[in-house]
């Protein structure tokens, strides 16, 4: 560490790092240029504002294992408040800024390998809105919020801001002049990687590094007695609305930047001591708003957060107008939405990240893939209550939504920025529970179906596959080895003509019926007392008439009979100059748990052929046969189910708000 | 508690399947329609008229549409 001393007042700057050749004097904020060991007075810095940062010089944090010492910072000035870049030395001599804005961190590196001309271009630097256009030969795209350009890598434009330098501190690698006006582009590529790109500089500086919270960064050697942003730490303050005189609470002074009165709908810019009217709802009405301000709401597994803002919003659609609530909730540390849309309930909370495109209109965050759900431009109607930013009446944006329930991805696009957030469903009886009684008793039980409430019966439907899926494997392994081991031995054969004796028709048994039974010879059945028989019966002549047999299947050794019947049925004609056919020539029987022996059979026909007439008609008896009929019989009705489930899924999701 | 009950329908329906295939794979099942009877006369192969079978019952079929 080298100390030299200030041009103007001769107080000690102190300089650390190699690297800073910049110094703001502690004593009389002059900003001076350090040439060998000498300062030379630049310039003059302003009066840094107080934005409730924790960190000071000297603060220390560990980083993705790397400790870094704060030796300086920039302050900015934009829309949404203060930034603050933080200039931080490494153990090992390298250096890093700390963005720090809204209480979000990024920690980045310069990066110097890129040329000037591959830099989005901003041809007038000065406007409110300046347009940013892609670099490149003849390129004329200009860049929006959300769309993608290359810059080494493929990079999201995330937000424009126009900010103002408000002056520096402590020792700085790089120069600036108070009040000067720079363009910045937040820019991420859905990897974990975040940039900006500072215009104050020709070429423009890019620094690439990676968002941070507050707890990764590790912070130590903090300011005493600071105020993080946002930490609930500075009391609520009392304030009288300029347009009707009404007296509100802002709860948040450390955090809320604007607050919109409950009772007139005008909205004051809370930065300033005297209030200043930024704009006015004309509509006040709090008419399907469940949550009021200040409610505390203790969902589970969520930091326990109070409601501190209402948006009432609403988009159109082919001539229809949906309308939805949204509440800002806040917390010691930051902040989260929640949603109210036709009674459901989702949880956002704010993402650092761009989530990544993936094929399909899909989009990917973590590991998790997110279908594209819908499209629209929302229109603040009503805002109640204190927000982060400075509320304007009828503000529109692009909302873009993806779902995987439990969760979807919803982005609002402005003309300045590219806003992500990550929505959880809650369901209503755990809405109910995170709420104070009075208000909880309010809710009204949803009757559409959430746009990411889960689908039961797509959960079912998954599981029910994979079920399906291994029975129907394990029923096709089964059936396959049983097929393989089955001998399917010919026990017995034998070939018989039919003549019917009886009235045409006559049931076995009946009083016309003449008896027709005859016995077989004897043959053995062998194998297992568990295997089975199978007897078949083919009458090939059959033509437009039925043979019934009556079939026992007698053990002469213990005068045990197996009773069944066997039908063959073949009837065939024209109709109506359309031919048919029905039945079948032949038929059979399974007999399971046969056990072996000597065996004979006895047959009995009945038919409806004419007396005199009949047919020839074989016979088999086989041993150990194995039918695929188990295997498409269950395997079939095992799936049918499951095309239920999938009729009342795709009606779940069609139902979906 | 109801829509547990519903989410363990296909299970138990599946565990029935496959009750049922094993059934049918192992001693026929279903399709396996026959019926024991004990004591049948020695005589039935001199005399097959003494016995008959329980299926002996076929309503005339009419036959065709």
């Amino acid at each position: 560490m080298s100390e030299l001393s200030c041009p103007n007042c001769g107080a000690p700057v102190p300089f650390i790092n190699k690297a800073s050749v910049y110094a703001v004097c502690p004593n009389c904020r002059t900003l001076s240029l350090k040439k060998d060991v000498q300062l030379e007075k630049i310039g003059e810095s302003g009066e840094l504002a107080d934005d409730n940062t924790v960190i000071r010089i000297g603060t220390e944090g560990t980083f993705r294992k790397k400790n870094f010492k704060v030796l300086g910072r920039i302050q900015l000035k934009f829309d949404l408040g203060y930034w603050n870049e933080w200039y931080v030395s490494e153990e090992d001599g390298s250096t890093a800024w700390l963005g720090e804005a809204q209480g979000i961190y990024f920690y980045t590196r310069l990066d110097t390998s890129l040329p000037a001309d591959q830099f989005p271009r901003v041809p007038e630097p000065t406007s409110e809105y300046p347009k940013i256009y892609e670099a490149g030969h003849g390129k004329k795209d200009r860049l929006s919020p959300g769309d993608t350009f290359t810059l080494g890598r493929d990079w999201t434009l995330k937000e424009i801001s126009v900010a103002e330098c408000v002056g520096g501190e402590g020792e700085l690698p790089l120069n600036f002049e108070t009040g000067y006006r720079a363009v910045l582009l937040d820019i991420a590529d859905g990897e974990d990687n975040f940039g900006t790109i500072d215009y104050s500089d020709e070429p423009p500086l890019l620094f690439v590094g990676h968002a941070a919270t507050f707890q990764e960064l590790q912070l130590r050697n903090l300011k005493e007695n600071a105020v993080a942003f946002g930490a609930g730490l500075v009391q609520a303050r009392s304030i009288q609305c300029v347009g009707c005189g009404a007296s509100l609470n802002q709860l948040r002074p450390d955090f809320s930047k604007s607050i919109a009165c409950e009772y007139c709908g005008t909205v004051m810019d809370t930065e300033q001591q005297d209030l200043k009217v930024i704009a006015k709802f004309e509509e006040v009405s709090k008419e399907g708003i469940y949550l009021p301000l200040g409610t505390q709401v203790k969902l589970p597994g969520r930091p326990e957060s109070q409601v501190l803002g209402i948006l009432k919003k609403s988009s159109e659609e082919d001539g229809e107008t949906f309308r939805w609530t949204d509440y800002l909730l806040h917390y010691p540390g930051g902040y989260a939405w929640l949603n109210e849309n036709g009674n459901n309930w989702t949880y956002f909370e704010p993402l650092l990240g761009v989530p990544k495109w993936a094929s399909g209109l899909k989009r990917i965050y973590g590991k998790e893939k997110y279908d594209w759900y819908a499209k629209s431009e929302s229109n603040t109607d009503l805002a109640l209550g204190e927000f982060y930013w400075k509320v304007k009446s009828g503000e529109k944006a692009e909302i873009e939504d993806y779902v995987s329930p439990p969760n979807m991805l919803s982005s609002e696009r402005t003309e300045r920025e590219i806003f992500w957030s990550k929505g959880t469903f809650v369901p209503f009886q755990t809405m109910k529970g995170a709420l104070p009684l009075e208000v909880a008793s309010k809710l009204q039980k949803p009757e559409d179906i959430g746009a990411c409430e889960p689908n039961p019966y797509k959960i079912r439907l998954k599981r029910n596959f994979r079920i399906a899926v291994v029975l129907t494997a394990i029923f096709f392994f089964v059936e396959m080895y049983g097929c393989i081991k089955a001998k399917e031995e010919v026990v017995y054969q034998g070939n018989f003509a039919y003549v019917q004796t009886s009235p045409s028709g006559t049931d076995i048994g009946t009083f016309n019926f003449h008896d027709n039974s005859f016995v077989t010879d004897i043959f053995e059945i062998k194998g297992e007392a568990t295997d089975n028989v199978e007897i078949k019966i083919d009458s090939p002549n059959l033509d437009n008439k039925y043979m019934y047999f009556s079939v026992a299947l007698i053990n002469a050794d213990t005068d045990i009979a197996y009773d069944t019947a066997i039908e063959t049925s073949y009837y065939h004609g024209v109709d109506d100059g359309e031919s048919w056919s029905e039945g079948s020539k032949s038929g059979s029987k399974d007999m399971a748990e046969i056990p072996p022996g000597h065996y004979y059979l006895r047959l009995e026909t009945q038919s409806d052929f004419r007396p005199g007439a009949g047919a020839k008609y074989n016979v088999q008896v086989l041993r150990d046969v194995m039918s695929p009929a188990p295997f498409f019989l269950f395997g079939i009705l095992l799936w049918l189910p499951l095309i239920y489930t999938f009729f009342k899924s795709y009606y779940f999701d069609s139902r979906r708000t | 508690m109801l829509d547990l009950l519903k989410g363990l329908i296909y299970p138990f329906f599946a565990t029935a399947m496959a009750f049922g295939f094993y059934s049918q794979y192992r001693v026929g099942g279903i399709t396996s329609e026959f019926e024991e009877v004990t004591k049948v006369p020695k005589t039935v192969r001199q005399n097959p008229g003494i016995y008959r079978s329980h299926y002996n019952w076929y309503s005339t079929y009419t036959g065709g549409k």
